[in-house]
């Protein structure tokens, strides 16, 4: 099938606080943050960080998928790190369109309970503190502490030391408040965005160059046609380097108007996902099934967990990078779109990795998607992340360890003899990596009380741990000793 | 306890910040949210790339020829290239040499952020680089130093440490921080007519804004307007560095003729600005064995980095606070400023406060370590109390609520419970391998109120009550998020006895209060609010006088009918000198002032609203405005000696009007396996006299708290060998979010309405309540005491403690380097 031209468009498309936009030309490749802040002159979002680390620049977002039923609902992210032309086909509030979601454009319930319990001080960061719990609030009632501060990982504030702010999310009454769908993504709004997602961006301006190609053949064609753009997933880890100067390009190509690309496929073993799938989907997935939940809460801040694609962050190939431990504890395999035989093929997550930064993708090649092995009922799981600070932070060492127990191992002695294990590590390497001969040697020797020590210093041989500012090599070291001491340990235990 | 079940929280519903609605709703404008208007100019800096280099030759010649690039300017374009707070010893752009990485070296005027960015990175610098001297080690070894030794002496060190039964040499390594303000140094400059400038600034120091800039451009502070609406934070890193920003501005609006504006990105000011000193304090403490503290002998030394900026103040309130709590009999401070080819750092709330307070709290845990003995204990049996209230620099402790604070502190805390739990906890944890250790310290802190700069102590206010009643009220106090334009407004509100909403507190501007101090030192409230009572006490006396004068005349005949046409006499009213008490609202001829409406004690029935008599005063040409200074009293610190003068010896006053005072109880659990830190439990029991707003108070009390936390735990500046700073980025440098804060966080305060030498019997909360986060560091401590390798020998963390240095210490047989590359 040849695209039609009657079916690709030159302008970003979006709603901005309930009104359609066309954003054309170079304006396409502002970050969101300007874009709202200098043409739009929206300036109660915040700049800070520009690195997506703060939240002060949060707005709300909400994406129907395009080809995926179901509701879609509005979600903070950081407009700092994000192209206008990645928002194509959203809806999108700022705190300025918050007003509309109360009678009489009272101030919202999170609004009202951050005056009255002195959570805002200095102002800066409180627009995307609001923000972020409008987005919160909207999903359900926040009746814990606990609750109150998940919700409030991805926002930094230096004035109040947070327990105001806790307060606040906590006496928010939200008796009168709308659903922001039902204001900012009522049927109306959704189907005239699903109309034009059905549409493929070009956009040409002098040497700029922004396409989303909305079905495969087109994408094949585009890929085929060995185009140099640079592929954005949610872009968080590029919009970092561009702001920071560390990355400039001038073609970019999205993949977010490609429906296949949205399929998530679970059955008893195995869970398959696109590669537009977000980290926070994939957590969600993986938590219904597995102990993956509560290493995933410490993952990324929730502005960047529900953009940033699992598919990105393994093509990133960051050695501190937060999912490759897991996906090499879940076998994972990945399935790579070759433009130059227009197929795909399946690689096992260990082979992708080839060096520093370096993977198996060619010139041109996509993720396509990405399938983990569901951890089965008996299996112990560890998944563990060692930062100088405990959330939003990235990591100086991650771990996914599995372990599964040999069912006829009987009970008659003190050996465990693991029927699978995997031991899988960053920040300890130029690549994330398992601990391939350690497995080995307690597959062949069983695990015991005589062989953990062995183990844990075999481990050390395997690992290549550098000192750099999020840790010094011995810290990882024994960082490493201390998470697989406590692994093993722990699996013993529960055997006896 | 849960943070829900807190007794604070009902005391939290207090009067909001005067922003607050516009602060949620994101209408509060920033410098950043200005209007862009058709011509404005975008202002950038190029900064050096070496620590410590001769400048060979700069070529800007590309960067100038890109299209939209509308100016380059160097150090030869400044009327005067210098400026300096305390010593006039620094650049405002480097000409020869610089001096430290970041160090600006060109301005860049462009059309857009984008030109402008493009043009930085089209400047070729050529340096010779030169050693530069990168810690305190080294500035002693070569004898790198600002200013003077300094020092503080009471009776007879040597002797007193050499008759002590017990004794202990140590020292503490003090790393600094960033201020982590959220808005970023920035300013907008209007270029006006005649050659003036209007500076919008995000300073808390806005008459230095106006000096640096006029100096700098060679023009007189009458032509320059600094006028400052809000800052995203400040916390001490706007006190003195925003003003050579504003000048970068000022000196492209003046060239180019058109508005320009500077935004330093979070990187940009990371690396740029200086940072909260570091200390590496030296000492030797002698002490008897129920743990009496006889002698201390303490050598501070700072890291003032590359220029003076506030460093040497910044070291005496180090040496001012090197006792704490504490009365130490005998004792000498001496005090030295190193100078490094770093930024050059600056005020961070506290000052040198917390620099001595850390070296005399770790101490006391020592002493108590050596003695087997809980360190509370040596508190409660050294901290000051009668009989024992006089500091090493003569002065009286008066209103001093420490002991009460020790005391019901430990019991609201269940402190010795708690302390016998951990104790268990370890025991079992150590011999079962376990994973977890705990540790609990009680620290206090009494900060001393008052600049030690001694001019500083004065502030101006300018009261306008108009026609209709509503006034506007300006002083020299910035507004930073802590809530000062709100304790003015309440001040004002109740000395005229009219509704909080009738008063609006504008922003701050020198054409409006001259010659005004820093926002800083805690005494924004103190001063400023002192100076808008003043001046409300003389509008009052009028309006007191007024109101007699018309209580005798018949309605019919008052101004609001007939000046019009002129036919009645006008109400005279005489002017006069008045003694104010500040601690209380005043009162004049028996006139109260209350709800709006102003009246004779003794004839109630008459009631004028204050609406009716302002306008009345008008048309009597009575005046409606004031303009009035405030001064500190009682102050009488002489640096040189060390000593507050002979002569206020035993009376009020000295080096500090009086003290702020609290404690803290923290409980933290370390992890084995990690080194991480988890602050269980933080109870704060604070003495801020009577607060004007107990909210705002309390919230200036928990952020303190855990901005001090992240000092004592996670933000780690990382500088790589060649002094660069690694971590400049949120990614990098980790300051506290959500789930670091304490898992059960409480806040008191002390009910106390006896500190009469201040504004309404308050006391300053700005910077104390950060000082309490030491008992966090000291807590880890205490949990690491618990292994056996510290049975004998207390554990000598650095500030911060970090995981990894803490689970370094838990295995001290490796080898540990801290050494880091530049990879990120």
């Amino acid at each position: 099938m040849r695209s039609k031209a009657s079916t690709t468009r030159d302008f970003a498309f979006f709603y901005l606080n309930g009104k359609a936009q066309k954003v054309f030309g170079k304006e396409i490749f502002l970050n969101l943050s300007d874009y709202l802040r200098i043409q739009k002159s929206l300036t109660g979002t915040k700049v800070v960080c520009a690195e997506g680390d703060c939240g002060a620049c949060s707005v709300l977002r909400a994406f129907p998928k395009p080809g995926q039923k179901g509701e879609t609902q509005f979600e903070a992210i950081n407009s700092c790190i994000i192209r206008v032309g990645q928002l194509d086909g959203s809806s999108l509030v700022t705190i300025e369109g918050l007003r509309d979601l109360m009678p009489n454009k009272e101030l919202h319930p999170i609004q009202k309970s951050m005056v009255a319990c002195h959570g805002s001080q200095c102002g800066f960061c409180t627009p995307g503190i609001v923000v972020t719990m409008a987005a919160a609030l909207n999903k359900k009632s926040i009746t814990t502490v606990q609750e109150a501060k998940n919700s409030l990982t991805g926002n930094l504030c230096r004035c109040t030391g947070y327990l105001p702010i806790v307060e606040a999310v906590l006496q928010s009454d939200l008796s009168q408040l709308k659903k922001i769908e039902s204001v900012f993504l009522t049927p109306e709004i959704e189907k005239h965005i699903r109309s034009i997602q059905k549409q493929s961006v070009l956009a040409e301006v002098g040497d700029l160059c922004f396409e989303a190609p909305a079905d495969i053949p087109l994408l094949k064609k585009l890929r085929g046609g060995n185009l140099s753009g640079v592929v954005l997933g949610a872009g968080t880890d590029l919009g970092v380097a561009a702001n920071k100067g560390r990355f400039h390009s001038n073609h970019f190509l999205s993949l977010h108007l490609i429906p296949e690309l949205y399929s998530i496929k679970k059955d008893k073993s195995e869970l398959r996902i696109g590669a537009r799938v977000s980290l926070e989907e994939f957590r969600r997935h993986l938590s219904e099934s597995s102990q993956a939940e509560n290493f995933l809460h410490v993952f990324a801040s929730p502005q960047i967990k529900n953009i940033a694609t699992v598919a990105g962050n393994v093509a990133n190939a960051s050695p501190i990078g937060d999912t490759p431990p897991l996906l090499l504890a879940l076998d994972a395999e990945v399935e790579i779109f070759s433009p130059s035989s227009a197929k795909t093929k399946w690689i096992k997550i260990e082979e992708f990795y080839k060096a520093y930064k370096v993977t198996a993708l060619n010139k041109g090649d996509l993720i396509w998607s990405i399938k983990v092995q569901i951890p089965q009922k008996n299996d112990h799981v560890h998944l563990a992340k060692v930062s100088q600070r405990r959330d939003l932070d990235i990591s100086c060492v991650n771990a996914g360890f599995l372990l599964r127990h040999n069912q006829s191992n009987g009970d008659s002695t003190n050996v465990i003899m693991p029927s699978l294990l995997r031991l899988a590590l960053g920040g300890v390497g130029p690549t994330p990596l398992r601990l391939l001969e350690t497995e080995s040697f307690l597959l062949t020797e069983g695990l015991s009380k005589e062989t953990l020590a062995p183990a844990l210093d075999l481990a050390q041989t395997e690992i290549k741990p550098i000192g750099d500012l999020r840790g010094s090599e011995n810290y990882r070291r024994l960082v490493v000793n201390g998470l697989l001491k406590k692994f093993l340990s722990e699996a013993m235990e529960l055997q006896q | 306890m849960t943070l829900r079940d807190s007794p604070i929280h009902s005391n939290w519903k207090t009067r909001p910040h005067d922003s607050a609605e516009s602060h949620v709703q994101g209408l509060s404008e920033f410098i950043d949210d200005m209007p862009r208007i058709n011509g404005e100019v975008c202002v950038g800096l190029v900064l050096s790339e070496k620590a410590h280099a001769k400048i060979l030759k700069i070529d800007f010649d590309a960067a100038l020829a890109l299209d939209g690039v509308l100016g380059i300017y160097g150090a030869d374009d400044f009327a005067h290239n210098v400026w300096g707070t305390i010593f006039q010893d620094q650049p405002l752009l480097a000409r020869e040499e610089v001096q430290f990485f970041g160090e600006a070296i060109l301005i860049i005027a462009g059309a857009s952020q984008e030109i402008v960015r493009q043009a930085q990175k089209l400047v070729r610098i050529q340096y010779q680089e030169l050693p530069p001297i990168l810690s305190i080690d080294d500035a002693r070894r070569r004898n790198s130093f600002i200013g003077d030794e300094r020092f503080i002496k009471r009776g007879d060190v040597e002797s007193a440490l050499k008759a002590a039964p017990c004794s202990i040499e140590g020292s503490i390594t003090i790393q600094g921080a960033d201020h982590f303000y959220l808005e970023s140094q920035a300013a907008l400059v209007y270029p006006r007519e005649g050659g003036q400038l209007e500076i919008h600034t995000s300073a808390q120091h806005p008459t230095e804004v106006q000096h640096v800039v006029s100096h700098g451009l060679g023009l007189k502070s009458k032509d320059v307007v600094a006028i400052v609406k809000r800052m995203g934070g400040g916390f001490g890193g706007k006190e003195s560095q925003a003003a050579p920003i504003a000048a970068y501005a000022a000196l492209v609006a003046s060239k180019l003729q058109k508005p320009a504006r500077l935004i330093l990105t979070k990187d940009e000011d990371m690396i740029h600005t200086g940072k909260r000193n570091p200390y590496k304090n030296e000492y030797r403490v002698g002490f008897d064995l129920e743990g009496n503290i006889l002698a201390l002998d303490a050598r501070l030394y700072g890291d003032g980095g590359a220029y003076a900026d506030l460093s040497t103040s910044i070291l005496e309130r180090a040496m001012l606070h090197s006792d704490n709590a504490y009365y130490i009999p005998n004792m000498r401070v001496i005090g030295r400023v190193c100078k490094t080819n770093v930024h050059p750092h600056t005020a961070f709330r506290g000052f040198g406060g917390p620099k001595g307070v850390l070296m005399i709290e770790k101490i006391i845990e020592e002493i108590a370590h050596q003695l087997g003995k809980d360190a509370l204990e040596i508190r409660k049996l050294n901290s000051y109390r009668p009989g024992f209230d006089i500091t090493h620099y003569g002065q009286k402790v008066d209103n001093n609520m420490l002991p009460e604070l020790f005391e019901k502190c430990e019991e609201w805390s269940d402190y010795s419970r708690r302390r016998n739990d951990i104790s268990e906890f370890n025991k079992v944890s150590l011999s079962s391998d376990g994973e977890i250790i705990k540790g609990l310290s009680l620290t206090a802190v009494k900060f001393g109120i008052s600049f030690t700069t001694r001019f500083l102590n004065q502030g101006n206010a300018l009261v306008n009550v108009y026609r209709d009643g509503s006034i506007q009220v300006s002083t020299g106090a910035t507004e930073m998020g802590q809530g000062v334009n709100g304790r003015i407004a309440q001040i004002v509100s109740d000395e005229l006895g009219v509704p909080y909403e009738s008063i609006r507190v504008m922003p701050t501007s020198t054409e409006k209060n001259a010659n005004t101090s820093p926002t800083a030192a805690s005494s924004g409230t103190d001063i400023n609010g002192a100076a808008a009572a003043k001046a409300c006490q003389q509008i009052k006396a009028r309006l007191s006088k007024l109101l007699m004068a018309l209580s005798k005349k018949d309605p019919k005949t008052w101004a609001v009918h007939t000046a019009g046409i002129g036919t009645e006499s006008e109400v005279e009213v005489q002017e006069q000198d008045l003694t104010q008490d500040l601690y209380k609202d005043s009162s004049y001829e028996g006139v109260v002032f209350k709800d709006g409406e102003v009246y004779a004690k003794n004839n109630p029935a008459f009631k004028v609203s204050f609406s009716a008599l302002s306008n009345e005063a008008y048309l009597n040409r009575i005046s409606l405005c004031e303009y009035a200074h405030y001064k500190i009293p009682n102050l009488s610190f002489n640096k040189l000696k060390g000593q507050i003068d002979d002569s206020h010896k035993g009376t009020l006053g000295g080096a500090f009007l009086y003290f702020t005072q609290g404690v803290a109880a923290s409980e933290v659990s370390l992890n084995r396996l990690t080194g991480e830190v988890k602050v269980l439990q933080s109870d704060i029991l604070m003495d801020l006299g009577r607060p004007i707003n107990e909210g705002l108070d309390l919230g200036q009390v928990t952020g303190a708290f855990v901005q001090g936390m992240g000092w004592m735990t996670t933000e780690n500046l990382f500088y790589s060998k060649e002094g660069k700073l690694l971590s400049h980025s949120p990614s990098t440098y980790k300051i506290p979010s959500v789930h670091d804060i304490p898992r059960i966080f409480n806040v008191k305060l002390l009910e106390n309405h006896d500190n009469r030498v201040n504004v309404r019997g308050t006391k300053a909360v700005g910077e104390p309540p950060l000082l309490l986060s030491i008992s966090v560091w000291t807590a880890v401590q205490n949990a690491l005491c618990s292994l056996p390798e510290y049975a004998k020998n207390y554990p000598q963390l650095k500030v911060p403690a970090t995981a990894e240095r803490i689970l370094m210490a838990m295995n001290p047989e490796l080898l540990y380097v801290e050494d880091y590359d530049d990879n990120i």
